[in-house]
């Protein structure tokens, strides 16, 4: 489904450009989970962008997307904003921020469904207070609500099913449980797990938490400083972690600790090369510590 | 240096104005009440560096003496109205309460009117002269200026280090004097240097209409309305006072601005 | 909703009696004797009867809480009293001459919002920082020139030099133009940047970037989420345009020659027709105050935010 091939991004700064994603390969299969894990500033947010092809003026996107095979960074503007929403949708990082505050919720689902379908102001009402229904938001007057008047783990929700309303072929989820409690976390991951059975969509879900990726990832792929650490079968990468970096973070989650704590002061090297360690399994060489 | 290029250069602009206000009498080539009217309405010329008026009085000199009247006032202005609203939003911020309610009633009830239409009111009550122009002008502008510094009272009060020296009963008077004050007055003095270009052209304002400075005084405001009558033979004598007003507020607005940008890089 | 419509209206009202209580102790606080300057003004011999009588016509010898009464409830049915000088109703010279002036000021704000607006939203897309430093020196030279002193360059180049437009006077929709374009320009480089910048700050805001997202239309994300998100400073800064706009009116149509509020104004000034002064400040006050409250209220549509944080009393 989603093929990211030798990505870079790179970013202009006050210092020159400076490059946060290298070199970045992974595949995600048809109806399948990638979780990305790294901690901030490993660039697993600008993967995401990099994905829905935003931010083309500022940044630089070397290398290539492929959406079923079509290029993205070929597309121009028209096309990828007709992807957008439609076949890759997305729930990203404080919903808070993200809707706008002088908005009803029901505006902005009735936007998005509009921007792509074309539905008469009742109808997308109709279809999203149905949507809102499939994920047990029942509160007739949701609709009419402001953003501020809702939780942030009630407004993630309502992301979601806003992003699953057209029943997108992606769906990318840039931390899609931080700031939330532990209940309406396993809710949110409940949810997820069933949008993916349903309607068999394919999943990117991105997190500092290994235990989120751990919940709902088939594959995982470890970063690092924008670079690809580990990145292989879930299950094998959680129970026999082979980078030091993972085992770090394996140890992280296992300790249940602050993630940032246990791996800031992890000094390990990240300049060696790729290199594949199985079918689909792939580790950055480092130098032996004897 | 080149940060600051823009502050040195108007402050040094605004030493001019000062320079040229303080030593009118001094670098006026003529008397600017003397009136020749045989030379009336001449043009630029070697006796008349910048030509005559209507009654024959050099141009030059009354532009010169106009820059004392205008910085007189303006500076006057400043002054009272710093005190005044000092004293309103010390007042009103501090004590809280009623008192801060009625007080800032009453700056809202004076600040629904639009402050040319009021000063023009108050100078219509009080009749036209300098010194009525003087109070009108300094009761419109003195309202802004205590609003903001009742906020800023409010906040300061809030600080740890007054609740402390109110714990340890120090009286009020030295707590303003001495922990509120030194805080609000330079902010309030900055905001009360960039609004002196505004107070400079409500002068030529309330002047033009005849409202304000008396002939034979020197006012720009005045020069531009005495030469209405001769816009289409003598221009210059519009052009000039005008272009006068321009720089000098331009010059005041863009030093008040450096000042500000300045300060506020060191915040 | 409600509530806060409710505090703002009190508030409003609150105001509104203010206005009638400065109006009124502004003119009791003047020096002169109003009879002794109606008197000097009429070049009527001023005898110790006549003055008395006419004193007792005006109410003067009334207790001042009586006075002010008396005034009110006659402002309130909109009679203002007689003016020193026609003799007239104010209330029917002041209606009459604010047509006039209502014309000046609203083609003048009309000019404002259409010329900035467009200017402003075709330069928010642009990235140049020239731009910026343009509309920033031009906001500081225009707003350094005295009004009348542009009103007169124009009429200098336009009427007389190059003799397009009407000078002076009023009449047709000519004589409209040269005004209301001399009130407008001192206002309109503020828009045009107020536009400009908030625009841009709008566009950086992650809601605009979750829109885009979505795959939401462009012209839709600049309607809705960033022409929306600026419309409430817009009406803020809007509604207290209009009183810089009565002012400057008052100054151009002294200059213009044109028979408006703001010239019956300064002509009652210096007559001392204090009957005018007090009624003038009630109604521009008034007015002034209620466009305020209209913004308000916009706002607080507009945005419910605002409507949270209440109306403070």
């Amino acid at each position: 489904m989603l093929e990211i091939r030798d990505l870079s991004i790179t970013l202009q700064t006050a210092q020159g450009p400076k490059k946060v994603v290298q070199h970045v390969d992974f595949q995600i299969p048809t109806g399948t989970t990638l979780g990305i894990v790294g901690e901030s500033g490993s660039g697993k947010t600008m993967l995401c962008y990099a994905i829905l092809q935003l931010f083309r003026e500022s940044r630089h996107y070397g290398g290539d997307i492929l959406l079923e095979g079509r290029s993205l960074l070929g597309m121009d503007e028209q096309q990828l904003r007709c992807l957008r929403g439609n076949d890759v949708a997305c729930i990203l990082q404080n919903p808070m921020a993200m809707f706008n505050p002088i908005i009803t919720i029901g505006k902005h689902m009735v936007e998005t469904l509009q921007a792509h379908r074309s539905l008469s102001k009742k109808q997308a009402l109709h279809i999203a207070t149905e949507q809102l229904a499939f994920f047990q938001l029942t509160d007739s007057r949701l609709l009419k609500k402001y953003p501020h008047e809702l939780s942030g783990g009630m407004l993630q929700r309502v992301m979601i099913a806003m992003a699953m309303s057209l029943r997108p072929k992606l769906l990318l989820a840039d931390e899609p449980t931080t700031a939330l409690d532990t209940m309406t976390q396993l809710k949110i991951l409940e949810e997820l797990s069933h949008c993916q059975q349903q309607y068999q969509t394919t999943m990117l879900i991105v997190s500092h938490d290994l235990g989120v990726i751990a919940r709902m990832a088939d594959q995982i792929v470890v970063m690092r400083r924008g670079k690809i650490m580990e990145y292989g079968p879930a299950e094998r990468i959680l129970q026999n972690p082979v980078h030091s970096y993972t085992k770090a973070l394996v140890a992280a989650k296992r300790k249940d600790d602050q993630l940032e704590k246990l791996v800031d002061s992890w000094s390990g090297d990240t300049n060696g090369i790729l290199y594949e360690l199985d079918t689909n399994y792939w580790v950055r060489q480092e130098e032996s510590r004897c | 240096m080149k940060k600051h290029l823009s502050l040195i250069i108007s402050s040094l602009l605004v030493l001019v104005l000062v320079v040229m206000a303080l030593f009118a009498p001094w670098l006026a080539p003529h008397d600017p009440y003397t009136t020749d009217i045989a030379n009336k309405l001449q043009g630029f010329s070697m006796q008349y560096p910048l030509g005559t008026d209507h009654l024959g009085r050099c141009v030059l000199s009354r532009l010169l003496y106009g820059t004392r009247t205008s910085l007189l006032l303006a500076s006057g202005v400043l002054f009272i109205t710093l005190i005044i609203s000092i004293i309103v939003g010390c007042l009103a911020g501090y004590i809280g309460g009623l008192v801060d309610l009625v007080l800032m009633r009453i700056c809202d009830v004076l600040l629904s009117i639009p402050d040319f239409i009021f000063a023009l009111v108050i100078v219509g009550a009080l009749g036209g002269g300098i010194k009525n122009m003087f109070v009108a002008i300094s009761f419109v502008s003195w309202v802004g200026f205590a609003r903001i510094i009742r906020n800023m009272v409010r906040s300061l009060k809030e600080s740890t280090y007054v609740q402390y020296a109110r714990l340890t009963g120090v009286p009020k008077r030295k707590i303003i004097r001495r922990h509120i004050l030194p805080f609000v007055f330079p902010q309030i003095f900055l905001l009360k240097l960039i609004g002196l270009g505004s107070t400079i052209l409500l002068i030529s304002e309330l002047s033009f209409l005849g409202l304000g400075v008396t002939a034979p005084m020197a006012e720009w405001g005045m020069m531009i309305n005495d030469s209405k009558t001769y816009l289409m033979s003598e221009p210059t004598l519009m052009f000039i006072p005008g272009i006068m007003i321009s720089l000098t507020v331009l010059i005041f607005n863009w030093f008040g601005d450096a000042l500000r940008t300045a300060m506020d890089a060191k915040i | 909703m409600f509530a806060f419509f409710v505090k703002r209206l009190v508030s409003m009202l609150l105001a509104l009696f203010g206005i009638t209580i400065i109006a009124f102790g502004l003119i009791r606080f003047i020096p002169v004797d109003p009879v002794e300057a109606y008197f000097t003004i009429n070049q009527i011999p001023a005898t110790e009867e006549a003055m008395t009588s006419m004193r007792e016509d005006m109410g003067l010898d009334q207790p001042l809480g009586t006075q002010y009464i008396v005034w009110l409830s006659h402002a309130l049915q909109l009679d203002f009293g007689t003016s020193f000088v026609s003799k007239k109703a104010v209330a029917t010279e002041l209606f009459q001459r604010f047509e006039t002036t209502f014309l000046l000021a609203v083609t003048a704000l009309v000019i404002i919002i259409v010329s900035s607006l467009t200017i402003g939203i075709w330069s928010a897309s642009k990235n140049s920082g020239w731009l910026d430093w343009l509309t920033r020196t031009a906001i500081f030279t225009i707003a350094s020139m005295p009004s009348f002193w542009l009103a007169f360059l124009f009429i200098y180049t336009v009427a007389l030099k190059w003799g397009v437009l009407p000078l002076m006077g009023w009449g047709s929709f000519a004589h409209v133009i040269l005004p209301s374009i001399t009130l407008a320009l001192g206002f309109i480089p503020y828009y045009i940047r107020l536009i400009r910048s908030s625009m841009r700050e709008e566009m950086k805001k992650p809601h605009v970037l979750f829109a885009r997202a979505r795959g939401v239309k462009e012209t839709v994300i600049l309607r809705t989420h960033i022409f929306k998100g600026i419309l409430p400073q817009l009406i803020t800064s809007l509604a207290m345009t209009c009183g810089g706009l009565l002012g400057g009116a008052a100054i151009i149509e002294n200059v213009f020659a044109i028979s408006g509020v703001g010239h019956f104004i300064v002509e009652a000034m210096l007559a001392r027709d204090y009957a005018v002064l007090q009624a003038f400040i009630v109604i521009i006050g008034g007015l002034y105050i209620i466009v305020n409250f209209i913004a308000d209220i916009l706002c607080a549509v507009i945005d419910p935010r605002v409507r949270l944080k209440g109306g403070a009393l």
